[in-house]
């Protein structure tokens, strides 16, 4: 009972990362459509595109165009962020192949297992950990653009630790179901 | 002995890494693990590892240039997933099909305009591999000569502009992405010609190797009953309008490679709907993979930012510099060392690996070097970027180890075996090594349309 639970818990935190990379994907649209304003907006040297004038986070009183370039990174960094899991789940992290392509699931198990626990996870949470007060400072300062561009620069900030928590619950719940969910990981991983 | 014991972390770092990369491990978590571990082991205090997160943010997350990437990867996507580059191909096998080696010729004409945007090596490689090689075949083509027109031709898209590759180069080296392009265009389109010039060689003096394929059979291939006519107005003049107005505009200077990508991804789509292309489940896939490629790049890149940061706090910058003056090569001597040491890279790691971890390394050795032409630092750089691409070109395609003879092994039909890919790929190897040599003889081949 006690492992099925535990089972159950990992796979919906897999799930949740696949989830996250999958609506954020949507986000390179977003990229594209303000890069599509920024340039529409340059080459009819339009300044502030729309002026609703209460304050609104991220954005501020109105819309200029240097929110737009702002905008155009700040969905890029979501997306890239909530990527990396979701890239780590598909197993599409590039690899050098020359051997590991011959080797058995069992082999290919361990070295993704040692690795994991060895490189990424210590990895992840140094990044936690030291990109919270990289965050805080930020927040304390009140950072905004210093081109006009967008405010609250404690927000974007944050995807790196929001990132890198996510990352390393996912990589953690995925080294430990593969002990624990032999067959039905081996169906996931086949299928993707 | 001295310099081991100096540089003892440094080196070991450099063994860690070679050793990982072999297991087969992720490169992007092996470089950020081993920057934190060796922090951790040489007694780096940790909080070392808060300019890491800030280079983070302030190098990749926030950097605007690499923007073009993600638009440019999404426009590939769009275009093969839509089907626009299939429909594209067999509309230029109906129109070449009758020439000398004109199946193989199509190949390298969609190779050079869509491969440019699909990001790594192994996913142009195997698109051509799966909606071409099979054609060439079984229309009697040689395996030997076919498989190396895929591989080769999959594998030049990396250099032509617009090239993921080059948007990274340009960010890593700090020099303008838009006069990157400009550089690789000559050398990009001299190799194509080359290319297309020995596929005309052969379909006309060994016409049993790429025979012309009845005028029925290409119909059949096409499988369109349509006028000719119409279908090269819908497949293939959209396509070649598309990538000549992302590339015209970066050329003349009219718009930056993130504006262009911005233009060229807009437009795929538009190219979707005209088709009747585009849906819910090809825009889910285009944005699903644009969003995993781009993360799988830029990792690549989080991982070397930590890599570089504690192996550069260990003296590893240094120590490269040492071990390259120590040689006593002159500059073309350093040249053709660091050439070498990237070509047997290439059997191992993708173009991301290289262009984040070793270009930083070279780059400023080259930056001061004098070849005896007249040209400013980045302009070097500049120089020295499209050798490097050209020669990872190269080396993708070099047996025994070359990436892209492997991912088209992958995909292709059976009966083509390993050997078969090795020999074919071999005439190209050839011409590849020709076109490196005269670019490194004549840098204004490179240099002359940046200087415009």
């Amino acid at each position: 009972m006690f492992r099925q639970g535990l089972v159950s818990i990992l796979r919906s935190t897999e799930r949740f990362g696949r989830w996250l990379g999958e609506v954020t994907s949507w986000f390179a649209l977003g990229t594209l459509f303000s890069v599509l304003v920024a340039v529409t907006g340059g080459a009819m040297g339009a300044n502030i595109m729309l002026d609703w004038g209460f304050h609104v986070p991220l954005l501020g009183n109105d819309l200029t165009i240097n929110d737009v370039f702002d905008l155009e990174w700040h969905f890029f960094a979501v997306m890239v962020m909530a990527g990396g899991t979701y890239a780590y789940l598909d197993n599409r992290h590039v690899r050098s192949d020359l051997i590991y392509s011959g080797l058995s699931s069992r082999a290919k198990k361990w070295i993704d297992t040692i690795g994991d626990v060895c490189f990424l996870l210590p990895f992840a949470a140094v990044m936690v950990w030291l990109s919270t007060s990289f965050v805080a400072r930020s927040f304390n300062a009140a950072e905004k653009s210093d081109y006009g561009g967008m405010i609250d620069r404690f927000a974007i900030k944050s995807v790196i630790p929001i990132g890198f928590s996510i990352l390393f619950l996912v990589v953690l719940a995925r080294v430990i179901r593969r002990f624990l969910d032999e067959k039905a990981l081996a169906e996931e991983t086949s299928e993707s | 002995m001295e310099f081991i014991a100096e540089y003892s972390w440094a080196i070991a770092m450099i063994v860690a890494l070679i050793i990982g990369v072999f297991t087969g491990y992720p490169v992007a978590f092996l470089l950020c693990g081993i920057g934190v571990i060796f922090a951790i082991l040489s007694g780096i205090p940790l909080r070392f590892m808060g300019t890491v997160v800030s280079k983070i943010y302030a190098g990749t997350l926030s950097n605007w240039l690499l923007l073009a990437a993600p638009l440019f990867i999404f426009m590939g996507l769009m275009l093969d997933k839509s089907g626009l580059a299939e429909r594209l191909l067999l509309t230029l096998e109906r129109l070449c099909g009758r020439l000398p080696g004109g199946l193989a010729l199509s190949v390298a004409v969609l190779g050079i305009v869509m491969a440019a945007s699909t990001g790594i090596v192994g996913a142009s490689v195997m698109l051509l591999g799966v909606i071409a090689l099979p054609v060439m075949i079984r229309q009697g083509y040689d395996p030997r000569f076919a498989t190396g027109v895929t591989a080769a031709c999959g594998t030049l898209g990396i250099l032509i502009p617009p090239s993921i590759m080059l948007v990274f180069m340009g960010a890593i080296l700090q020099v303008s992405i838009g006069d990157l392009f400009k550089a690789a265009f000559v050398p990009g389109l001299l190799l194509g010609t080359v290319y297309m010039l020995y596929i005309l060689g052969v379909g006309i003096f060994a016409p049993q190797r790429a025979p012309i394929p009845k005028k029925d059979d290409l119909d059949k291939i096409a499988h369109l009953e349509g006028n000719l006519f119409v279908d090269l107005l819908k497949n293939l003049v959209g396509p070649l309008f598309l990538i000549a107005a992302v590339l015209g505009s970066i050329m003349i200077g009219l718009a930056t490679p993130t504006e262009a990508a911005g233009i060229g991804a807009a437009g795929a789509i538009v190219l979707a709907i005209i088709t009747r292309q585009l849906n819910l489940p090809v825009m889910r896939t285009v944005v699903r993979d644009t969003s995993k490629t781009t993360a799988m790049v830029i990792f690549v890149m989080i991982g070397a930012t930590c890599f570089s940061a504690v192996f550069k706090r260990l003296g590893g910058d240094d120590m490269i510099e040492e071990l390259f003056i120590g040689t006593g090569y002159g500059p073309h001597g350093l040249l053709l060392l660091m050439m070498v040491l990237i070509f047997i890279m290439g059997f191992f790691l993708e173009w991301i690996e290289i262009s984040f971890i070793v270009l930083p390394l070279f780059a400023p050795i080259i930056k001061v070097l004098d070849f005896g032409f007249d040209a400013t630092g980045s302009e070097l750089l500049i120089w020295f970027a499209v050798l490097a691409a050209v020669n990872m070109q190269t080396s993708f395609i070099t047996p025994p180890f070359g990436y892209s003879l492997f991912y088209l092994r992958g995909v292709a039909p059976p009966g083509v075996d390993i050997k078969t890919i090795y020999r074919s790929s071999i005439p190209f190897v050839v011409l590849q090594l020709i076109c490196l040599t005269a670019l490194i003889l004549f840098p204004d081949i490179v240099l002359w349309l940046a200087r415009l």
